[in-house]
């Protein structure tokens, strides 16, 4: 295991099936501690199902997840999240009937985060401080269903911000749909989280503008395989991901 | 021709029973919301809330202490949902079973029959009647049954109670969170199979004490909570006018006869059904 432990994120042969339809095959990637990497590829490569089998939304057919060392494949979505594991959703997965304050805090009832009744108020002035980091603290007793959607968005990104330890933040198409301003917003709070807090990053995005800007590394996904690693220019010259893009 | 006296008297009955089973339907929406099952033995639970509520009046309590019996009710069927929960409605939830409601409503559906058989086994056929919870009072000018009186308090005190948890406490925000976004809340570090074991256990012991507070009105029998649900599920239908299905159930025993109670709430949901399909309060929704 100890080969695993500067790596945050280790992947083995990982597959999943939908009955006769393989949506990841074999797929294999590290990420290392401390890294933003950014996921691209075709519609339907196979980048959100490969999110979802990190985050335990779906169970892989085989292979293996480890996280920091430890196999987390056959654990379920709230263990993983109380390892360290939180994600986003490309339609913001919001409590719409909860004020924005309120999905803060939901976070804080999750198993790791200890006695929440003594932590109230320190989970209380952190939720609030996150929602002036994304520039919510304005609307934090309105309705989350208020919200335009990339308000809602930030929110989600917020909410993940709060779990403790937070290891690895896993985010589908966080620039999708979103204005420039609150795209910026959320730029600079990724930046910020993985330089202040040391937080890994996976970002599936088909905006190549900001993952040039955030990300030293991607991996390239085309059916369910990962055809190619490197810097987007490294990757934009490999035969496979242009025939990949280009179709052939 | 029926004083008005007399109607205020039969029209604040209706609304007393129409807020206690008022009780039922916000158990079995509670249920259905957070689950997204609909559980059909809900009757049973309030048949064991009854029974529950009679034995520790007339053996353990004494006449007395009988409000003390509710809550102990509530707690016992609270246990016993949140365990039914976790042995025999918690596998449509672990690994990809499809048709989870057809799973759901065959389990539910045994349970009713089994709850039932259960009670005719353990105390036989016979209709039970606690004692008296208190002698007849006024509202106002108008007299009412004191049983009535107090089971009205006492819904109103545990709907109180009931929407202090679910908006102020942590655990009210993780079962708001699970009825408004399943896979959000798993992925916020909820345990969602603990949220709906809670959840079962909350809207079981909701029936349980209309149940119990009903026990000396409606008596306490094996097939008591079948009426019970049937109220339930068109105060759903009717939505937050469910206080109108006491009243009509009221109004129509004494304009017309007492002998069809139950067939006039059944008249108000067809009617309601037929002019609003969506229900009272409901919204269209677009499919496609």
């Amino acid at each position: 295991m100890t080969e695993y432990v500067d790596k945050i994120l280790k992947i083995e042969s990982l597959t999943k099936n939908f009955g006769g339809l393989t949506a990841v095959h074999r797929l294999s990637m590290t990420v290392e501690q401390g890294e933003i990497r950014g996921i691209i590829g075709p519609n339907g490569s196979g980048k959100t199902t490969l999110i979802n089998l990190i985050s335990g939304i779906y169970k892989a057919t085989s292979g293996a997840i480890y996280l920091s060392g430890e196999r987390i494949d056959r654990l379920k979505p709230n263990i993983r999240t109380s390892r360290g594991i939180i994600r986003t959703f490309q339609i913001p997965k919001v409590f719409l009937n909860m004020t924005v304050l309120e999905n803060m805090l939901v976070p804080a009832l999750s198993d790791s985060q200890g006695d929440r009744h003594k932590r109230y108020k320190e989970v209380l002035q952190e939720a609030q401080d996150l929602l002036e980091f994304v520039r919510l603290d304005h609307m934090k007793h309105e309705l989350a269903k208020t919200l335009s959607g990339g308000q809602n968005m930030l929110l989600q990104i917020a909410r993940g911000f709060i779990v403790k330890p937070l290891k690895l933040y896993l985010m589908d198409e966080p620039f999708a749909g979103v204005n420039p301003q609150i795209k910026g917003v959320i730029m600079e709070a990724i930046k910020e989280m993985n330089r202040e807090k040391a937080v890994t990053f996976i970002i599936v995005s088909h905006e190549m503008p900001s993952i040039r800007r955030l990300c030293r590394k991607v991996s390239v996904i085309h059916q369910g395989g990962c055809i190619a690693e490197g810097s987007l220019e490294e990757v934009a010259n490999v035969p496979a991901v242009i025939e990949a893009y280009i179709g052939g | 021709m029926i004083d008005s006296l007399l109607l205020s008297q039969y029209l604040v009955a209706g609304l007393v029973i129409g807020i206690i089973y008022a009780l039922m339907a916000i158990g079995i929406t509670f249920i259905y919301s957070i689950m997204k099952m609909i559980n059909w033995s809900m009757g049973e639970f309030y048949m064991m809330g009854s029974y529950l509520q009679y034995f520790l009046v007339v053996y353990l309590l004494g006449a007395e202490l009988w409000f003390l019996g509710i809550p102990i009710s509530m707690a016992v069927i609270f246990f016993v949902g949140m365990y039914i929960q976790k042995f025999l409605l918690r596998p449509m939830f672990v690994g990809e079973m499809e048709r989870r409601d057809e799973y759901a409503t065959v389990v539910t559906v045994s349970m009713m029959v089994f709850f039932r058989n259960l009670a005719v086994v353990l105390a036989g056929p016979n209709q039970f009647a606690p004692p008296d919870y208190a002698s007849p009072t006024y509202i106002g000018p108008l007299p009412v049954s004191g049983n009535r009186f107090v089971a009205l308090i006492g819904t109103l005190v545990i709907l109180g109670l009931f929407y202090l948890i679910v908006k102020k406490t942590w655990v009210g925000r993780a079962l708001r969170g699970s009825a408004q976004n399943r896979i959000g809340i798993q992925t916020a570090g909820i345990n969602v199979l603990r949220v709906d074991q809670i959840a079962f256990g909350v809207g079981v012991s909701l029936a349980a004490a209309a149940g119990a507070l009903l026990a000396p009105i409606f008596l306490v029998w094996p097939e008591n909570g079948a009426v019970a649900t049937m109220k339930g599920f068109e105060i759903i239908v009717i939505g937050v006018a469910g206080l109108l299905l006491g009243i009509v159930e009221s109004m129509g025993s004494v304009l017309i006869s007492p002998s069809f109670k139950d067939v006039y709430g059944f008249v108000l949901v067809l009617a309601i059904l037929a002019i609003r399909p969506t229900g009272l309060f409901g919204e269209r929704q677009r499919v496609a």
